[in-house]
C-alpha cells in the first residue's frame, strides 16, 4: 500500500513533477492500493485531475485501486464537475 | 324568536291593562261621583235631623223655664202678692226646675212699693237650699237687659248667655213683664244654668272628627270645643282676623246665612287647610239660637275611600286573571311562529330540509305555515337549479382559468430573460380583457448575437383567439429558429395557419431579429400596429410596407426591412389594445396620446416605459371595462455595454505575460493580489483561478505553433455584480465554444484526457465567450460575484 500526500496546490505548475513522483513510486513499489492523502490541498485544476486519471487507469490496469482521502469540499466540487466522484474511489 | 314572543305577549298584555284599566277607571269615577252625591245627601239628611233633634231637646228645656215664669207672672198679676208670697213664688219656681239657678222679680219703677213691701227680689239656689236677698242697686238693676227690654217692649225675651261670675257659670236669663191694664207693672226672671245644654251636645254621637256649635242668632259663640272663643267672639269676629281673604269671605257668609235661615247646610274649606267640612244646623226657636254640627268631608266620605280600596284590588285581580288567558293566547300565535322562525333559521342556514311546524288549524297561522311550505319547496327547487348553473359555470370559468395560465405559460416571463447580456434590457406585459385573449408577445436568443422578438394580435377574443394564440406563437418561434429571417418566417407561418382556415381567424403580427452587437433591427411586419423607436430627443413610428395578417390568404410575401437602433433608445412593441383603450365615453386612446405619454414621462428603462404607459392607459379608461388585451414589449440594447470589448474602458487589474509554461506562478500570484485588492471571496478566488489557468494552460500549450516568443495578455473589470476578464492572443484561431462536449460520465478508462479545461471554464464562469478580432483570440469570461 502506498500513500502520497498531494501538496497544498496541484496545477499546470507543479502537476508534471507530483506525476513523474507518483508514477515511479507505483512502478517501484507496485502497491495494491494507492492512497492519495488530500487533507493540505486547497486548489487543483484539471492539470491535476489529469494525473488522478492517468493513475487511476495504471492502478486498475495493475489489478489494484486508487483512493483519495480528506479532500475538503471545494476540491471534491472540482471532481464533480469533471465527473470524476463516479468513477473514482473518494472518502471524505 | 325569544324577542318576537316576549313582545307579542307584552303588546297584548298592554291592550288588555289599557282598556280594562281604562273601563273600570270610569266605573269608579262615574260610581264614586254618585256615591258620593248620595253619601253627601243621606249625611245631609242625617246631620239635619240630628241638629233639628238636638234643637228641639234644647228648645224643650227653654220652654219648660218658660213656661214655669210664665205660670208665675200669671199668678203674680192675678194675686198681687205681698213680699213673702212673692218670695214663696220665687222660691217654687227654683223648685219647680233643676236647671233655673236663680229667679227674681222686680216691681216697675212707677208701682206702689210700700203696699208690696219690696221693690226688686232675688232668689238663688245655694247648694240644696235657697236663699233670697232683695237687689241691692236697683236703679242698676232698671237698666240691665233682663229688665229694660221686657219692660219696653212688653214682651218676655231671652236675654244673650253669659257667665254668672258668683258661681262662674254660663247663663242665659228669662224675663217676661206682668203686664196690667197694658201697663207693665213688674218682670219676672229666671235665669237657667246651661251645663245640661252643653252636656246635651257633647253627648250628640258626631264621630270623633265632629264637633258641635250652638251659637245665637248673631252668630256669638255658645258652645264649642275652642273654649277662648265661647261668649267672647262671634263667627263674623273670627272670620274677620283670618288672614286669607277667601275664609274672610266664607265666614262671612256664613254669618249671613245663620242670620237669615233657621235650618240648612254649608260646605266650608277648613281654615289653613285644604279640605272640606260640612256644616248642619237647625234653630232653637225659644232662644232663636242656631245649633249645628261641623263635620269633616274626609270623615263623611270615608265609606268611599274604603270601597275604592276594595274596587281597586278588585280590578287589579280581575286585570292579573285577564293577563292570563292573555298568555295563553300569546302562547298559541307564538308557539307556531316560533317554530316557523326556528325552520326559517335553518332554512336560511342552507337547510331546506327542516321540518315545518304541523297544521292545527285553519286559521292565519296555519295559512302563514301554508304558505312558508310552498315557499321552502320553490326555495329548494330554485337552489337545486342554481346549484347545478353554478356548477356548470364553476366548471367552464374554472377551465378558463386554467386556460389563461397555460396560455401565459408558453409566454416567456421572467425577466431580466438574458443576464449575462447586462446591456440587453428587455420586459414586456399582457393583460387579457377576458380570462383568456388573443394576443401575443414572445422573444429568444437565436444565438449569441441573435434576439428574435415578435408581438402578435389575433382577430377576436377568448377561447378560440386563445388557441390560434398559440398555435401561431409556437410555429413562428419554430419557424424562426429554423430560418433566422422575418420575412421567409412570416411566409412560412402565414401558409401554415391558412391552411384550413375555416375559421378565417388571422393574426397581425410583428416579427424581428436584433443583432445585439449592431444594434441592426431586421423586420417584416404582418398587418400589425408600427413599433415605436423612443429616443431622448423624440420618439416616432418605424415606416414599414403594409401586408396582409397572417392566416388571412396564402402566399403573401413579406419583405424584410432594417433599421438601426439609435444609441440608447427603447424600442417599444405594443398591441391595438393600448391605442384603442377606450373610456366611457367611447373615445380612443388613440396614437398621438400614446407618442404624448412617451414624450412626457422618459423612461429609461423598458419596464418603466411600459409602466408608465399602462398607468397613462389606466387612467384613460377610468370605470370601462377594459375592451382589449393590452400588450406591450419594450427592449433596448446597449451594444457597448453588451458581450464586447472593453476597449475604452480602463481595466481594474492586467497582467502581459509570454508563453512560457514558467509564468504560471506570476500569473497565480498576479490573480492572488488582485483577489485581495478587490476583496474576492476564497472560493471565488479559487473558482476564477481555476477558469484562467484552464485557458491559459490552453493557449500556451496549443496556440503557439512557431518557437518565437508571444505575448499574452490579461485584463481585468469588476462591477458590483460581476468580474469580467478578458484574455487575447496572437495564436491561431480556436474558438472554445465549438470544441465537442467534454465526456463526463464514462468510465475512468475510457476517459480521453484534455478538454475537460474548457469543461471546467464553462461550468465555473457565467459567461464564456470567444471572438477573433484583427488576428487575435479574444475570450471573455465573467461571473457573478
Amino acid at each position: 500500500m502506498l500513500e502520497y500526500k498531494i501538496p497544498e496546490r496541484l496545477d499546470a505548475v507543479n502537476s508534471p513533477d507530483v506525476e513523474k513522483e507518483l508514477l515511479s513510486k507505483i512502478s517501484s513499489e507496485n502497491p495494491q492500493i494507492t492512497i492519495c492523502d488530500f487533507s493540505d490541498t486547497v486548489y487543483i485544476s484539471s492539470a491535476g485531475l489529469r494525473i488522478m486519471l492517468v493513475i487511476t487507469k495504471v492502478m486498475s490496469k495493475n489489478g489494484g485501486k486508487l483512493i483519495l482521502k480528506e479532500m475538503n469540499e471545494d476540491i471534491y466540487n472540482i471532481f464533480k464537475m469533471a465527473g470524476f466522484h463516479t468513477i473514482m474511489n473518494i472518502e471524505r | 324568536m325569544r324577542r318576537i314572543r316576549k313582545s307579542l305577549f307584552f303588546k297584548l298584555a298592554l291592550l288588555i291593562v289599557i282598556s280594562s284599566g281604562t273601563v273600570l277607571a270610569i266605573v269608579m269615577i262615574v260610581s264614586n261621583y254618585n256615591l258620593r252625591t248620595r253619601i253627601l245627601e243621606e249625611q245631609k239628611k242625617y246631620y239635619t235631623s240630628l241638629a233639628a233633634k238636638s234643637a228641639i231637646e234644647i228648645d224643650q228645656k227653654l220652654f219648660k223655664a218658660k213656661t214655669i215664669v210664665d205660670k208665675a207672672a200669671i199668678i203674680f198679676k192675678v194675686t198681687n202678692p205681698t213680699r213673702e208670697k212673692s218670695i214663696q213664688l220665687l222660691k217654687n219656681i227654683l223648685n219647680s226646675d233643676e236647671m233655673i239657678g236663680g229667679s227674681a222679680v222686680a216691681l216697675a219703677p212707677e208701682t206702689q212699693f210700700d203696699k208690696a213691701g219690696f221693690q226688686m227680689l232675688y232668689a238663688w239656689k245655694d247648694n240644696d237650699t235657697i236663699k233670697y236677698a232683695d237687689r241691692i242697686n236697683p236703679e242698676q238693676d232698671y237698666k240691665s237687659e233682663w229688665f229694660i227690654k221686657p219692660y219696653t217692649l212688653k214682651k218676655d225675651i231671652w236675654t244673650e248667655p253669659y257667665i254668672d261670675t258668683d258661681v262662674n257659670r254660663m247663663m242665659v236669663t228669662y224675663s217676661t213683664p206682668v203686664i196690667v191694664n197694658g201697663n207693665v207693672t213688674a218682670i219676672i226672671t229666671c235665669d237657667l244654668i246651661l251645663d245640661s245644654v252643653e252636656k246635651l251636645l257633647m253627648e250628640v254621637e258626631l264621630g270623633h272628627q265632629g264637633a258641635p256649635v250652638l251659637v245665637t242668632n248673631e252668630g256669638r259663640i255658645i258652645s264649642y270645643p275652642k273654649k277662648e272663643w265661647v261668649l267672647k267672639e262671634t263667627i263674623a269676629s273670627i272670620g274677620k282676623k283670618l288672614p286669607d281673604p277667601a275664609d274672610r269671605e266664607m265666614m262671612k257668609n256664613l254669618s249671613q246665612l245663620l242670620r237669615k235661615k233657621q235650618s240648612g247646610n254649608m260646605r266650608l274649606k277648613q281654615i289653613n287647610s285644604s279640605s272640606f267640612m260640612w256644616f248642619y244646623f237647625d234653630t232653637v226657636k225659644e232662644a232663636d239660637w242656631r245649633i249645628g254640627f261641623l263635620i269633616p268631608e274626609k270623615a263623611i266620605l270615608s265609606p268611599i275611600n274604603d270601597l275604592n280600596k276594595k274596587m281597586l284590588i278588585i280590578a287589579l285581580l280581575g286585570i292579573t286573571a285577564l293577563l292570563i288567558p292573555a298568555f295563553f293566547v300569546s302562547h298559541s300565535i307564538t308557539n307556531p311562529l316560533k317554530a316557523l322562525c326556528d325552520a326559517s333559521d335553518s332554512l336560511a342556514n342552507g337547510n331546506f330540509d327542516a321540518p315545518l311546524p304541523k297544521l292545527k288549524s285553519n286559521d292565519e297561522i296555519g295559512r302563514l305555515v301554508m304558505d312558508f311550505e310552498r315557499m321552502r319547496i320553490d326555495l329548494q327547487d330554485y337552489i337545486k337549479t342554481l346549484a347545478a348553473t353554478t356548477a356548470e359555470k364553476e366548471k367552464i370559468a374554472s377551465e378558463l382559468s386554467v386556460a389563461k395560465e397555460i396560455q401565459h405559460s408558453i409566454l416567456p416571463k421572467l425577466f431580466p430573460p438574458y443576464p449575462k447580456y447586462s446591456g440587453l434590457d428587455i420586459f414586456a406585459s399582457l393583460d387579457s380583457a377576458k380570462e383568456v385573449g388573443g394576443d401575443l408577445y414572445d422573444f429568444a436568443l437565436l444565438d449569441d448575437k441573435k434576439l428574435y422578438i415578435c408581438i402578435g394580435d389575433v382577430s377576436g377574443k377568448g377561447v378560440p383567439a386563445s388557441l390560434f394564440m398559440a398555435v401561431g406563437k409556437t410555429l413562428l418561434k419554430s419557424t424562426v429558429q429554423n430560418v433566422k429571417d422575418p420575412a421567409k418566417a412570416l411566409y412560412i407561418v402565414n401558409n401554415e395557419l391558412s391552411e384550413n382556415n375555416d375559421a378565417s381567424m388571422f393574426i397581425t403580427l410583428f416579427c424581428g431579429i436584433l443583432n445585439l452587437k449592431t444594434n441592426e433591427l431586421t423586420y417584416a411586419n404582418a398587418g400589425h400596429n408600427p413599433p415605436i423607436i423612443v429616443t431622448g430627443k423624440k420618439s416616432f413610428f418605424i415606416k414599414q410596407a403594409s401586408a396582409p395578417p397572417l392566416g388571412a390568404m396564402p402566399d403573401i410575401k413579406f419583405t424584410n426591412e432594417t433599421i438601426k437602433l439609435p444609441e440608447d433608445s427603447l424600442f417599444l412593441l405594443y398591441t391595438d389594445g393600448v391605442t384603442e383603450a377606450m373610456n366611457s365615453e367611447n373615445k380612443l386612446f388613440g396614437d398621438n396620446t400614446l407618442l404624448e405619454v412617451i414624450k412626457n414621462n422618459p423612461a429609461h428603462t423598458a419596464e418603466k416605459c411600459i409602466v408608465n404607459i399602462k398607468n397613462a392607459v389606466n387612467h384613460f379608461v377610468g370605470n370601462a371595462e377594459q375592451s382589449d388585451d393590452i400588450t406591450m414589449l419594450c427592449l433596448s440594447n446597449n451594444i457597448n455595454n453588451n458581450n464586447t470589448l472593453h476597449d475604452k474602458n480602463t481595466p481594474d487589474a492586467s497582467i502581459v505575460f509570454t508563453n512560457n509554461k514558467s509564468e504560471y506562478p506570476r500569473i497565480e500570484s498576479w490573480l492572488n493580489q488582485t483577489g485581495e485588492k478587490l476583496n474576492w471571496q476564497p472560493g471565488f478566488l479559487m473558482q476564477l483561478n481555476l477558469a484562467l489557468e484552464e485557458w491559459i494552460v490552453n493557449v500556451i500549450s496549443y496556440a503557439f505553433t512557431d518557437n518565437d516568443i508571444h505575448e499574452i495578455e490579461v485584463r481585468l473589470w469588476q462591477t458590483n455584480k460581476s468580474v469580467r476578464i478578458e484574455i487575447s492572443d496572437d495564436g491561431i484561431p480556436f474558438n472554445p465554444l465549438e470544441e465537442k462536449h467534454t465526456d463526463t460520465d464514462s468510465p475512468a478508462e475510457e476517459r480521453e484526457i484534455g478538454g475537460l479545461g474548457i469543461h471546467f471554464i464553462k461550468n465555473t464562469v457565467d459567461v464564456f465567450s470567444y471572438k477573433r478580432v484583427k488576428n487575435r483570440n479574444v475570450v471573455i469570461m465573467e461571473k457573478s460575484l
